[in-house]
């Protein structure tokens, strides 16, 4: 984002100096701090922690396992939207509108919550491993009263695995998507028209262009599943960086080991981000001059179309699997060693707002998510409209530091938040361990304020500075301006990134876990996996919890999008 | 390099017919315009030789080899596109080199064919560059270059200068035809530009709504259009609708608001007495003087003058018709409401029969 538009005046300058106090306070002071508790030990530099991080075993293989998850569940977003985003960026089908909206589907459940309804499909004694019994019995294989085949979860990893996959190949897909439709037709049948076979094509001109976004997909699947607290804590699985670090939150001081590990994942994060950043800019080709035509695309054969609806179909159906088991669970009475619920019931539906707990959580993630959006809205637009229309130093180290949350998990804020606002005098106000909600909503704001920068910032974009001058020309003072003529073209993306920013804040997962330390402040998130951890229709309220916020999830996102329009897709991209 | 034949050809998209019953024969290393307004289906007509469109019917012939169903990439066309289409993510080296490649070219000869080919749009030495770090001018002459050093069975220019601004557009005709000169590749060059078509072409066709109007040397378009829509494309005319009284032997004389006129009829577009028709005038073939001439002779009151150095360009009103009229600038400046003597010279009013498409930009 280039700084353009009139110079900075004193109230810009002001303004501008408070959002970088905030910044500095709720996110580089933080993060410093971390850094300064990992590589200082009794008041020298030392590695140290890193040593001892490297000695202990379970701390490698938590970081292997992450290191696992993230590109295992990468290669399988590339695997399977790589068709799908071929088929749409290259061909016409009817229903095709329709069928690609299909799959965006599975974005509306945060993975862990589908963990819970999996649990029941995958793991031992779960109704895969029921229904091959039942199968190899009758082929007569196996006795028919054997107990437990196979385990899917592959004692956690691998349920994680196919979780975060289903979950995140969505964003895959929009990436390449547009990438693919990015690539001017031209480029194409002029490497064509040199004499080359479609597969070289495919090669030397279209994969190297479509580069750009590949990346920018890959780098928010990696990191997202790296450092997905959430679905590994439902899965019991223990053994992965963001788990551990969860586990040490509350000794913090006990164990200075997490603080190294926590910097492993920053810098492993800021690596990845930086490496893919650097590889799209370098390969970001501004087209050199407008595309003259539009692509055309191919009109499938009856049977070509066929496929095109097996394929998006087959890999929907197999992406709402959780969605599915989870409103399964939610309303089973009983779901025992048997392959499908016994008996059904809406009692847990009616036990979500009977109880307690679930009402106060429900309570609580809107008021954290009212919160946290209003943070947003206040420094979206402040920061978006700062770099869209002025021109001050610093720029772009305001640009930069407003993006660092995209490569910075959730956890590892949430930690950061703990070890500098946990038990020290001077933030008793603000201590999550006394009272969580400021830092919620400010945690909240941190992790989404990138989506807002960008909504709103793009909105600034196709407001042509003339209009504003327009109407400077007439008379309006500059805040008249802004009020009367910018805000209200931009309205519709300030609205859209708030929407988002509270949809995501109401389902947040890391956050919730780590800074809603006692039950009156639970929210939404932390309250299914308190649920779920109950013995007894703990798993069935949770699933039920986890369906009403899904239900708010979707209600959200068909406003977002019905605001944003096709524009939505851009704020999943990086 | 080949001879290319259209025979036929029909393409619609939708309910849209692009183009319609094309047939043209392009010999053997001739540099062939296609000229015409825009989406008159020009470079449908381009991207049919080149492959990129199937026609609904009619065939495409090299050398009388049918390749109407050959794909692109077997064709051996080298293609220059309105947007250059340099791949950015490749060197001009890469761009240039890449049919050669594809050709399976050995690593030497990809090297010196390149070399030169970079030599003869006057690019040495810009091997390594990216597309992105080149200005306009030179993205087309790599564009050139990559089209050229195939050695392409035909050359396909679609509105190559088009991006370009004025000075660079002039600097590059030259270049182009220079080219031309050095390779005498077949080229088949389309652009809405008259001025591009007359100055470059040795044969053009002119388009209008998908369909040729006329094809021919660029003197003998602008000396003889086929029809008032040739005539206001090609060049500036002025244009008068009468009603002919008498026919002659490759003559005729024409009713006219501003009065008779006496023009020539061509052969092969007669009209025929009380017929409605066009009586088309060049700007620089009437002349204005102070004294009266015998025939098709016209009071004209001046209503504007306007001075372009080495000529002047005058509006002059007569019968309640306004004339365009260009002559060598007078010394002096004329006056508005001058009277003078408008002479439209028999041999050139030219009378055509009334298209049925709209007339062409005047």
């Amino acid at each position: 984002m280039a700084p353009r538009g009139s110079r900075a005046g004193l109230p810009t300058v002001f303004f501008a100096c408070a959002i970088c106090i905030f910044l500095s306070f709720f996110l580089l002071y933080p993060v410093g701090l971390m850094l300064r508790r990992a590589f200082i030990v009794n008041g020298s530099f030392s590695l140290a922690l890193f040593a001892d991080l490297w000695s202990n075993s379970l701390r490698r293989e938590c970081i292997m396992n992450s290191l696992v998850i993230g590109v295992a569940v990468t290669i399988a977003c590339v695997i399977i939207s790589t068709p799908l985003a071929l088929l749409v960026a290259r061909c016409n089908f009817a229903g095709k509108k329709w069928l690609t909206g299909l799959v965006l589907v599975p974005m509306i459940m945060p993975p862990f919550v589908g963990a819970i309804g999996m649990r029941q499909v995958l793991s031992r004694n779960g109704t895969i491993d029921i229904l091959l019994v039942k199968l190899l019995s009758w082929l007569g294989i196996v006795s028919p009263d054997t107990m437990g085949l196979v385990d899917l979860t592959r004692g956690g990893l691998l349920g994680v695995i196919i979780l975060e996959t289903l979950h995140l190949y969505p964003i895959m897909y929009l990436n390449l998507t547009a990438a693919l439709a990015n690539v001017d037709p031209a480029m194409e049948e002029a490497g064509r028209n040199l004499g080359a076979s479609a597969w070289r094509l495919l090669r030397t001109v279209t994969v190297p262009l479509a580069m750009p976004g590949f990346f920018a997909g890959a780098i928010i699947v990696f990191i997202w599943a790296f450092t997905d607290l959430g679905t590994p804590l439902i899965f019991d699985f223990h053994r992965v960086i963001p788990v551990s670090v969860f586990n040490d939150a509350r000794a913090i001081n006990e164990n200075p080991s997490s603080f190294s590990l926590v910097v492993v994942v920053i810098v492993i994060c800021a690596v990845t981000f930086l490496l893919s950043k650097r590889f799209t800019d370098r390969r970001t080709y501004y087209m050199l001059s407008k595309n003259t035509r539009t692509r055309p695309a191919a009109n499938l054969s009856f049977r070509g179309t066929l496929l095109a609806y097996v394929l998006f179909g087959g890999i929907t159906l197999v992406a709402v699997l959780p969605h599915i088991s989870v409103v399964l669970t939610s309303l089973s009475k009983e779901w025992v060693f048997t392959a499908f619920p016994t008996q059904l019931t809406v009692g847990y539906y009616r036990d979500i707002f009977g109880r307690e707990e679930t009402v106060s959580a429900i309570k609580n993630s809107f008021l954290y998510s009212i919160g946290s959006t209003g943070f947003d809205v206040v420094l979206g637009v402040g920061i978006a409209y700062v770099l869209a229309r002025k021109r001050f130093p610093g720029a772009q180290v305001l640009d930069a530091v407003a993006m660092i949350p995209l490569a910075l998990p959730g956890f590892v804020v949430a930690f950061g938040y703990v070890a500098a606002f946990v038990g020290s005098s001077a933030f008793r106000i603000i201590d999550p361990f006394v009272n969580p909600t400021f830092l919620l909503m400010v945690s909240y704001s941190v992790r989404r304020l990138p989506f807002m920068v960008r909504s709103v910032y793009a909105g600034f974009q196709q407001v042509s500075p003339s209009l504003e001058e327009a109407a400077a020309n007439l008379g309006a003072s500059p805040s008249r301006t802004l009020r009367t003529i910018t805000l209200p073209l931009v309205l519709a993306n300030v609205l859209a990134g708030g929407i988002l920013c509270f949809s995501f804040a109401m389902l947040e997962v890391s956050d919730s876990m780590i800074l809603a330390s006692a039950r009156p402040f639970y929210p939404i998130t932390k309250t299914i996996y308190d649920l779920s951890m109950n013995l007894k229709g703990g798993d069935n309220l949770a699933a039920a919890m986890g369906v009403f916020g899904m239900g708010l999830l979707v209600v959200s996102l068909l406003v977002a999008g019905k605001v944003l329009g096709e524009r939505m897709g851009e704020l999943f991209r990086t | 390099m080949v001879a290319v034949r259209l025979e036929g050809i029909t393409k619609s998209f939708g309910d849209v017919v692009a183009v319609r019953n094309v047939s043209l024969e392009i010999p053997e290393g001739q540099l062939f315009f296609i000229l015409g307004p825009s989406g008159c289906g020009k470079t449908t007509m381009l991207r049919t030789v080149a492959g990129f469109e199937a026609p609904d019917s009619g065939r495409v012939y090299f050398d009388g080899r049918d390749v109407t169903g050959t794909p692109p990439h077997r064709r051996n066309t080298g293609m220059v596109f309105q947007n250059y289409a340099l791949w950015p993510h490749m060197t001009v080296f890469e761009n240039v080199a890449y049919g050669l490649r594809v050709r399976g070219l050995d690593r030497s000869s990809v090297a010196a064919r390149v070399a030169q080919a970079l030599d003869m749009v006057r690019m040495p030495g810009e091997a390594r560059r990216f597309p992105n770090q080149l200005s306009g001018g030179q993205q087309q002459r790599v564009a050139l270059a990559r089209a050229l050093v195939i050695r392409p069975a035909c050359l396909l220019l679609d509105e190559p200068l088009s991006n370009l601004d004025a000075k660079l557009r002039l600097e590059m005709r030259a270049e182009i035809r220079r080219i031309h000169a050095e390779s005498r590749v077949t080229a088949i060059y389309v652009t809405h530009d008259q001025k591009e078509a007359l100055s470059m072409a040795e044969r053009l066709a002119v388009v209008s709504a998908g369909a040729i109007v006329q094809v021919g040397a660029p003197d003998e378009v602008y000396r003889t259009p086929a029809d008032d829509f040739v005539a206001g494309f090609v060049g500036e005319t002025n244009f008068l609708k009468g009603v002919v009284r008498a026919v002659g032997a490759a003559s005729a004389a024409v009713d006219t608001g501003v009065g008779v006129i006496t023009g020539v009829v061509q052969a092969e577009r007669p009209v025929a007495a009380g017929e409605p028709c066009v009586v088309s005038v060049r700007p620089e073939d009437i002349t204005l003087s102070g004294k009266p001439s015998p025939a098709n002779c016209f009071r004209a009151e001046v209503i504007q003058y306007t001075f372009l150095g080495e000529t002047g360009q005058y509006v002059c009103r007569a019968g309640g018709t306004d004339f365009k009229v260009l002559m060598v600038a007078p010394v002096g400046r004329p006056q508005s409401g001058q009277v003078l003597y408008l002479t439209i010279p028999e041999d050139r009013a030219l009378i055509l029969p009334q298209s049925p498409r709209p007339s062409g930009g005047a």
